[in-house]
């Protein structure tokens, strides 16, 4: 397949698609936090839900693996992948510096909200709102800073 | 957030007729990277600053500068 892009754009697709997939994982561990929340009836729905998550998520997976071993080629595939000298993997750090402050607030949301007693819900429902916030905000605050600059070119 | 730093990378590209995905191919970025650049959103490496010097065979003062505060 001929293409018009740059091995540094295909690192720029392969990073959307890694992110669409840490987007779907978050959702995921929504799922699982929310099992706890709703009633029973529910859950149904809930695990239909996940099962179509995963799927997608493996698709994604699959998608970016295919994608980088296709179109990145081997030799300078470690300066594509991690130098900031391209703009994605500077959004990349931005991202996980905006994920890692909300990530704190919301943990400190916790335990000042349950007064440090854990007990109201088994220690898997706070390890997956925790997981939920922090794959969210990650993939959300890529996805935001990286179309915003878009708009402005 | 605006950067300090004005370009005249849309001209030097102008004058050789080329795109930004045909500089970026050039210099080794993705088009994305270029774009941001030229629009003062994204400040670029040395690297990438000196690559483009080599490119237009120009010193990279003539590419880059700090804008007038």
């Amino acid at each position: 397949m001929k293409s018009d892009r740059s091995s540094a754009d295909h690192v720029d697709i392969h990073r959307k698609i890694l992110f669409a997939a840490m987007l779907v994982l978050s959702l995921i561990f929504a799922l699982k936090s929310a099992s706890y929340l709703i009633e029973e009836r529910y859950s149904t729905y809930l695990k239909i839900g996940g099962y179509t998550l995963a799927t997608l998520l493996f698709m994604l997976i699959g998608l970016a693996i295919f994608w980088k071993f296709r179109f990145i080629p081997g030799k300078n595939i470690s300066y594509l992948m991690h130098s900031t000298d391209n703009f994605v993997n500077s959004v990349m750090n931005r991202a996980s510096t905006i994920s890692w402050v909300l990530t704190f607030i919301v943990l400190v949301f916790i335990m000042t909200r349950t007064e440090r007693d854990f007990s109201l819900f088994p220690t898997e429902f706070y390890l997956n709102v925790t997981a939920f916030f922090m794959l969210a905000s990650f993939s959300a605050s890529f996805f935001i800073l990286f179309s915003s600059w878009q708009r402005n070119v | 957030m605006r950067s300090e730093l004005e370009n005249r990378l849309k001209v030097l590209r102008a004058e050789r007729n080329m795109s930004q995905s045909d500089l970026a191919r050039e210099i080794g970025v993705s088009r994305k990277t270029i774009s941001t650049i030229e629009v003062g959103r994204f400040t670029p490496s040395t690297v990438i600053a000196l690559k483009m010097a080599r490119f237009f065979k120009v010193p990279v003062e003539e590419i880059f500068k700090l804008a007038e505060s």
